[in-house]
C-alpha cells in the first residue's frame, strides 16, 4: 500500500508540471492582459505608454520565458503577487479558503446525507409513487441553472419572505456570531445543495439497485437475517463504491468554490476570487489558483482509490 | 422513538428561530455599496477607491457639484502669474487620525508620490502638469521641482505653464497621504504597502478594518475639522453582481448603490422606486454612449458612412421604447449645456438618407461589422438589437460580439477593433471631452484632428466660462459634423436609496451630469439617519 502511494506521488509530479504548462498557455492565450485589463477611459493612455507598463511588468516578454521565471518562484515556495493588488498569491487563496470550505463542506455534506437516503428510499420502494416524486424532483434539481435558483431563492427568502440576508458571511461591524454566519450561509448553501442532492440520490439509487437483484442478498435473506440487516450490512456496503467515486471527485469542488453562487451572494470564496483573477488577466493569481486545484484533485483522487480498499476488501494495491 | 422525534422537532424550530431572528444591525450605521473588483487598492494605482480618498484621507481642496472650490485641507489660496504659481495655505490644528499633525510636508510627499517613477503610480499624469515632471520621470531630476514647502502651512507650486482651472480641474484629484507613515516606505514598495488597507487619514472617518471580499468598515471622527459627522459607522460593502447589490439594497443591507457602475437598470427603476423607503434617482448626463469606429481601416475614414450610421439609427425611438423614456438623444461629445452651440445637426431619424450616404461612399453591403461590446446587462442588449436591425435597414451587416473588458481594450490597442459600443462617466469640465477625440491615445482608435487638439489646448488655458466657450462650441460643431464617434444618447445611471438616511440623495439629485472619480465634496458629515 506504501509503495502504491508513493509511487502515484512521484507519477503527479510530471502531470503538475504539464498542468501549469497547459495552464500558463491558456492564460497567455486569453485575449489581452493585467494591463488592457487596467485601461481605463477616464484616463486615455497612448500604445508607446501601454508598451512601457508591459515592459515594467515583464508582459512584454514571451510566454515560455514568463513562464520559466513563474515556475522557479514555485519551485522556491513563492507563488508570486498579484499584477492587480500586489497582494500575496499565497495569502490570497489563504485568506478566501476558509469561506469556501465552510460553504462547500456544508453543502456537501448536506447534499450527501439527503441525497443518500432519499436514493435509498426511492430504491427500495422502487417504481413507488415517492419513487416516482423523487426522480422527478431530482431531475429538475439537476436541471435548474444555479444561477437562477440564487435569484429566486434572494427573492423569496430575503425580498418577499424577509427571513434571510442577501448577501455576504456576516453584517458588517458587528462582532462574528455563529447565528448570523448560519442566515448568511443559509441561501447560498441551499443553492448549491438543490443539484448535489439531486445528484447523490441519482447515484445512490441506481447504485444500490444494481446490487439488489443480486443472489448473495437472497442467500443472505435465506440466512435468516433481518431486511434491515441485509439492506444495511450486504447491499448498501457494495453499493457504496461507486458513491465513493463520486464523492471523490466532488472534493476538488470543496476547494475550488463555486464562481457563481460565490458572486451572486458575495459570498467571499476562491470562485469569486478566481474569477475576479481572470477578468483582470491577474497571471499569477490565476496560475496560483490552478496550481492549489490541480493538487487538491491529485491527492482527492489518491485518496478515492485508497478509500476503495477500506470499503471493498477484495481490492488491493500493490 | 416518540420522545426522538420530539427532540428532533424542537431542535429544528430552535434552529430555525436562531436563523430568522438572530442579528439585529446597529443603529447609526450607513452602508454603501461598492465595486468588489475596486478591493482596497492604493489610490496611487486606481481611482476606484477614490470614495476612500475622501471620507478618510481627504484631498487640499475639493469640488462642489456647481463647480465652486470647497477648502479641505488648505483653507485658502493665491493663484499667480496668471494661475502659473499657486500658493496654497493649510488649515491649522488639523491631526491625522494617528494624532500626529498634519504639515505641509505630508502635501509636497503625496504629490511626489504620484510623479515618482519609481513608485510607478498609473496616474502620474494628475500631476503632469507641475513644473518638474518630466525630469522626475525622465530620471534627471530627484523630487518634483514645482512643489515646495515654504513653511509648515503653506505649499507653493509652480506649474509648467500657467492653467488658471489648475485647482479645480487637477489638483482636486489629488488625495493626501501621511508623510510620517509613507516617508520611509521604498518607493517600489509604496502601492503595495499594507497602509492602503488600513489607511490614516484626516478625513471625516476613521478607519476601522477591511475584511477581504466583505466591507470596509469606517468610523466617526470625532476631531475631523469640518466637526464630527453625525453618523457613527460608515461600511462600504462589496458586490460583485449588480443584481445581489439592487437586491441588497430592497433589502435594507444597503443604503445607497454603487455610482460606478451600472447597478440599476433602467428596466428595474419603476419597480425598484415603488418601494416603500427607496427612491431611485436617475443620473441623466454622462458623457455620451457612441459607436466607436477604427479610423485605421480606410472605410471608416469616409464621414458620409459614419453620417449615415446616425441618420440610421432610430435614437429617439429607442430611447422611448427601451429606456423607458428616460434619457436624451447626443448629438455631439459635450454633456454640459454650455459647451453646446445651437444649430447642431440633430441627425432626424432618415433611413433614406442614410443608404444615400452609404450608397456615395461606396459601402460595400456585404462587408460584415464586428461590433463589440463589454456591458453584459440585458438592457444593452436590447439597445444593440435595435441598432443591428436599424443598420441592416439600411444594408449595413452588423454581427453583434460581447467580451469582458480586458479583450475589448485589447482590440483597442492592437487595433484589431471594427467597432464597439462604449460610453463613460463625464467629469465636471469639458476639456475631460479630449479623453475621446484627442490625438494619439488607444481610445481614440485613430482619430487625429490637430484643429481639435489645438481648441482643447487653448480652451483649457482660459478660466472664465465665458471666454472658453468659443472654442468648446468649435469642438462641439466638429464632433457633431464629422461623428468621429456616432455619439447616440448620454449615458444615464440609475442610483438607489434608502431614505431613512438624509444626506445621500439629496446630494445626488441636485446633478444629473455623472461625474464619477473626481473628489466631489458631499458633506458627508451632514448626513444623518432618521
Amino acid at each position: 500500500m506504501l509503495s502504491y502511494i508513493i509511487r502515484r506521488l512521484l507519477i503527479s509530479i510530471p502531470v503538475l508540471f504539464a498542468v501549469t504548462v497547459v495552464f500558463y498557455l491558456l492564460a497567455d492565450l486569453m485575449p489581452g492582459d493585467a494591463v488592457t485589463a487596467m485601461m481605463t477611459s477616464e484616463a486615455p493612455i497612448s500604445r508607446a505608454a501601454l508598451a512601457s507598463m508591459r515592459d515594467r511588468m515583464g508582459l512584454d516578454q514571451p510566454w515560455p520565458l514568463r513562464y520559466v521565471r513563474w515556475l522557479q518562484g514555485l519551485l522556491k515556495g513563492n507563488l508570486g503577487y498579484s499584477y492587480i493588488t500586489f497582494e500575496s498569491v499565497t495569502k490570497a487563496i489563504r485568506t478566501r479558503l476558509p469561506a469556501t470550505l465552510e460553504l462547500m463542506g456544508v453543502s456537501m455534506l448536506i447534499s450527501i446525507i439527503i441525497g443518500s437516503i432519499l436514493g435509498i428510499v426511492s430504491a427500495l420502494k422502487q417504481y413507488s409513487a415517492l419513487d416516482f416524486t423523487l426522480t422527478v424532483c431530482g431531475f429538475i434539481g439537476l436541471s435548474v441553472p444555479v444561477f437562477f435558483l440564487g435569484l429566486i431563492l434572494i427573492y423569496v427568502f430575503a425580498l418577499r419572505l424577509k427571513v434571510l440576508p442577501v448577501s455576504g458571511m456576516s453584517i458588517p461591524g458587528i462582532p462574528f456570531s455563529l447565528a448570523d454566519n448560519l442566515r448568511h450561509l443559509a441561501l447560498p448553501m441551499f443553492s448549491l445543495s438543490v443539484l448535489r442532492i439531486a445528484s447523490f440520490m441519482r447515484y445512490t439509487r441506481s447504485s444500490l439497485l444494481d446490487v439488489l437483484h443480486n443472489e448473495y442478498l437472497t442467500v443472505a435473506r435465506s440466512k435468516g437475517l433481518s431486511e434491515r440487516r441485509v439492506i444495511m450490512k450486504h447491499a448498501l456496503r457494495n453499493a457504496m463504491i461507486p458513491i465513493i467515486t463520486v464523492i471523490g471527485l466532488n472534493i476538488p469542488v470543496l476547494f475550488a468554490g463555486a464562481v457563481i453562487i460565490e458572486s451572486v451572494f458575495q459570498w467571499p470564496g476562491i470562485g469569486l476570487l478566481y474569477i475576479t483573477a481572470v477578468n483582470q488577466r491577474d497571471d499569477p493569481m490565476i496560475m496560483g489558483l490552478a496550481v492549489m486545484s490541480a493538487v487538491v484533485v491529485f491527492l482527492s483522487n489518491l485518496l478515492t482509490d485508497i478509500m476503495y480498499a477500506f470499503v471493498d476488501p477484495r481490492i488491493r494495491y500493490q | 422513538m416518540q420522545i426522538k422525534k420530539w427532540v428532533l422537532t424542537l431542535m429544528l424550530v430552535a434552529l430555525s428561530t436562531v436563523l430568522v431572528f438572530a442579528a439585529g444591525d446597529r443603529e447609526n450605521t450607513y452602508s454603501e455599496g461598492w465595486l468588489s473588483a475596486c478591493a482596497c487598492d492604493s489610490s496611487l494605482t486606481t481611482t476606484c477607491t477614490h470614495r476612500l480618498d475622501m471620507t478618510v484621507n481627504q484631498p487640499l481642496v475639493a469640488i462642489t457639484w456647481k463647480g465652486d472650490l470647497q477648502p479641505l485641507l488648505a483653507e485658502s489660496w493665491e493663484m499667480q502669474e496668471g494661475g502659473k504659481v499657486w500658493i496654497l495655505h493649510l488649515r491649522q490644528g488639523v491631526k491625522w487620525h494617528d494624532g500626529e499633525p498634519f504639515t505641509a510636508k505630508d502635501a509636497v510627499f503625496s504629490f511626489n508620490a504620484y510623479a515618482n517613477p519609481k513608485v510607478g503610480s498609473r496616474w502620474s499624469t494628475k500631476v503632469a502638469d507641475i513644473l518638474g515632471y518630466d525630469e522626475f520621470q525622465s530620471g534627471t531630476a530627484d523630487s518634483l521641482v514645482g512643489v515646495q514647502a515654504l513653511d509648515d502651512k503653506t505649499v507653493r507650486f509652480e506649474l509648467k505653464d500657467a492653467i488658471p482651472l489648475w485647482l479645480k480641474l487637477k489638483q482636486t484629484y489629488i488625495p493626501i497621504f501621511p508623510e510620517h507613515i509613507l516617508g520611509d516606505v521604498a518607493p517600489e514598495k509604496l502601492v503595495s504597502d499594507p497602509y492602503w488597507s488600513h489607511r490614516i487619514g484626516t478625513g471625516p472617518f476613521k478607519w476601522v478594518k477591511y475584511v477581504d471580499g466583505q466591507y470596509i468598515e469606517l468610523g466617526r471622527n470625532e476631531d475631523y475639522f469640518l466637526g464630527a459627522p453625525k453618523i457613527e459607522h460608515l461600511i462600504y460593502r462589496f458586490y460583485s453582481a449588480g443584481a445581489t447589490q439592487a437586491a441588497a439594497l430592497e433589502n435594507g443591507e444597503i443604503d445607497t448603490t454603487a455610482y460606478e457602475t451600472t447597478i440599476i437598470t433602467l428596466d428595474d427603476v419603476a419597480r425598484l422606486d415603488a418601494v416603500p423607503n427607496i427612491d431611485i434617482f436617475v443620473m441623466s448626463k454622462g458623457m455620451p454612449n457612441f459607436i466607436r469606429v477604427n479610423h485605421e481601416r480606410p472605410e471608416w475614414g469616409d464621414v458620409r458612412v459614419r453620417q449615415a450610421i446616425r441618420y440610421a439609427i432610430d435614437v429617439d425611438g429607442i430611447l422611448e421604447s427601451l429606456s423607458h423614456g428616460y434619457g436624451q438623444a447626443a448629438y455631439t461629445v459635450f454633456p454640459q449645456d454650455w459647451a453646446i452651440p445651437d444649430g447642431l445637426n440633430k441627425y432626424e431619424y432618415n433611413p433614406e438618407k442614410a443608404k444615400q450616404l452609404l450608397k456615395e461612399a461606396g459601402w460595400d453591403p456585404n462587408r460584415k461589422v464586428d461590433l463589440v461590446y463589454h456591458y453584459d446587462d440585458l438592457y444593452t442588449r436590447n439597445l444593440l438589437l435595435a441598432i443591428q436591425q436599424n443598420l441592416a435597414q439600411v444594408g449595413m451587416k452588423v454581427e453583434l460580439r460581447y467580451t469582458d473588458a480586458a479583450t475589448i481594450h485589447a482590440l483597442q490597442a492592437t487595433g484589431e477593433m471594427d467597432a464597439g459600443y462604449f460610453g463613460f462617466g463625464m467629469g465636471l469640465d469639458p476639456s475631460l471631452g479630449e479623453n475621446t477625440m484627442g490625438t494619439g491615445t488607444v481610445e481614440s482608435a485613430g482619430y487625429s484632428n490637430s484643429a481639435v487638439d489645438l481648441l482643447f489646448a487653448e480652451g483649457f488655458k482660459l478660466s472664465d466660462r465665458e471666454d472658453r466657450q468659443p472654442f468648446y462650441h468649435a469642438i462641439a460643431r466638429i464632433a457633431n459634423q464629422e461623428q468621429p464617434c456616432i455619439w447616440l444618447w448620454y449615458v444615464m445611471r440609475a442610483v438607489g436609496f434608502n431614505r431613512r438616511v438624509v444626506g445621500p440623495y439629496e446630494h445626488y439629485s441636485e446633478e444629473k451630469i455623472i461625474y464619477f472619480n473626481m473628489p466631489i465634496y458631499n458633506e458627508i458629515e451632514n448626513w444623518y439617519i432618521k
